[in-house]
């Protein structure tokens, strides 16, 4: 049991010295909070975790100010679980928009030890607390952003089903664990990364021919994929057309500051949103990065799209020719234009008929 | 027998009268009901042609330059999913309407309409 402490002791100390970006917004998550009654409009508010509350030791809370006056709405102190509380909540938590009204219908919190939160939001306040997953056995700390994507994915007999999916980032000692957890609704119990698809290491075959089908449908069933990076992250990752893409460098390379290196080489991963495959020849390759910089996606002077690393005038790009995934196959792809948009899709046709003759 | 070959002739009279008649309501009726038919066929057509023109309308519009009618908070939900703050989505209705050459028959038709653009571009 001693050296069970120990080695936590040694890792969370190992962990809190290494040096790795701190990915989050500075200012609180801003959402709209639904009227009480017809005749109100929603409410601006904020959502302010341990980090903005200036309490960063203590246990985690989260607390909804009103965004004009500041005046506090709701707090959440008291989590369910055996002792009421948890660790301190440093990643930025993300709201979840369910219904498309533009208000706050959920909130997804992470506390630093890799609890995983769903809180449900109704116009006076918090309502409900859910643990979604336990990733504590996993000792890592979970202190960056939180990311939400609504996607649609093949469940089951080839029927698309409305998901959300959590991008989440884990630091360990060896380098950052990027989880991307599907919310599976009627769950018994919290999630493991047991529970997750383990999608590190891609094949030889699968580089060749593509995702094996058993492993397709395995993932389709399944509750997420992870995959373990020997780097740290060096920006937010973005999804753009359904593929992650996400810049990360060695440790050692890593200054305190999130600044490079000289001699530092990066790597940027393009990864499939569905089952964390193949969207480009390769999975991931070297670039060279510039300092605290972040991924963008913009039309050049040429008229074409193309994925690049900006901070504040300094602009390096990545990548042109990007790819878009589509849901013919597993690993189906289709360029991505700056033609195609915008794009213009057609949700409904209907017929007004008035009076009768 | 002159009284009774005036009741002949009035007796037929009155027949070919009542004959006359009949022949007469039974004409209009059936005009009337080749014109009910007609009407819901001419209807059927307008609508029919309304829609071709509606959906030729949609596929041919300057998609970037119409008016939204509301701005979405998220995009809705997609295969190819992007996170959130890259595109924009908005949302427009298209509506058309079509009258027969009399303007009797009237049909319209309108299209709820999504317009996704990037967020970030560069002129």
């Amino acid at each position: 049991m001693a050296t069970r402490y120990l080695i936590t002791l040694f890792s969370l100390l190992l962990t809190a010295t290494a040096n790795s970006c701190n990915l989050n917004e500075a200012e609180p998550v801003a959402a709209n909070l639904a009227a009480g009654n017809a005749d109100e409009q929603p409410r601006r508010v904020l959502l302010s975790n341990n980090v903005q509350l200036e309490l960063p030791e203590a246990d985690g809370v989260l607390k909804i100010h009103s965004a004009d006056s500041f005046m506090l709405i709701d707090q959440l102190t008291d989590w369910p679980t055996a002792t009421g509380q948890i660790s301190s909540i440093k990643a930025q938590p993300v709201v979840l928009d369910h219904n498309y009204d533009g208000s706050a219908d959920a909130v997804y919190v992470v506390d630093s030890r890799g609890l995983l939160w769903f809180v449900t939001i109704n116009s006076r306040g918090f309502e409900a607390v859910e643990l979604l997953a336990d990733f504590s056995d996993t000792q890592a700390r979970f202190t960056q952003p939180l990311q939400l994507v609504q996607m649609l994915a093949p469940h089951s007999a080839g029927l698309m089903q409305q998901q959300t999916m959590l991008l989440l980032t884990a630091t360990m000692p060896a380098g950052d664990l990027l989880l991307a957890v599907k919310h599976q609704r009627h769950r018994q119990s919290p999630l493991q990364l047991a529970d997750l698809i383990d999608r590190t290491v891609v094949s030889a075959d699968e580089q060749r021919y593509g995702i094996a089908e058993q492993l397709w449908q395995q993932i389709q069933q399944g509750a997420g994929w992870y995959i373990q990076l020997d780097q740290r992250l060096t920006a937010v990752p973005q999804v753009y057309a359904g593929v992650i893409y996400l810049t990360s460098a060695a440790e050692t390379q890593l200054r305190a500051d999130c600044s490079l290196a000289d001699d530092a080489v990066s790597q940027l991963y393009a990864v499939h949103l569905h089952h964390a495959g193949l969207v480009y020849a390769r999975r991931q390759w070297d670039i060279s990065a510039i300092d605290n910089a972040e991924l963008v996606l913009q039309k050049n002077s040429s008229g074409e799209l193309e994925l690049s690393l900006q901070h504040d005038q300094q602009q390096q790009l990545l990548l042109t020719d990007l790819k878009a995934i589509t849901d013919e196959c597993a690993d189906c792809v289709t360029p991505l234009t700056a033609a195609q948009f915008p794009v213009t899709l057609r949700l409904a046709t209907y017929q007004t008929e008035q009076g009768a003759h | 027998m002159a009284i009774n070959k005036g009741m002949v002739l009035i007796v037929a009279l009155v027949f070919l009268l009542v004959m006359a008649l009949l022949v007469s309501a039974m004409l209009l009726v059936s005009q009337l009901s080749h014109k009910t038919a007609y009407a819901a066929q001419q209807q059927l057509q307008t609508s029919q042609l309304a829609l071709k023109q509606h959906l030729s309308q949609l596929t041919s519009l300057p998609a970037g330059e119409l008016p939204a009618a509301e701005l979405m908070a998220d995009c809705p939900a997609s295969y190819a999913a992007w996170s959130g703050g890259a595109v924009q989505c908005e949302l427009l209705r298209v509506d058309t309407e079509t009258y027969s050459g009399g303007r009797h028959f009237y049909a319209g038709y309108s299209s709820l309409l999504l317009r996704q653009r990037l967020t970030k571009e560069v002129d």
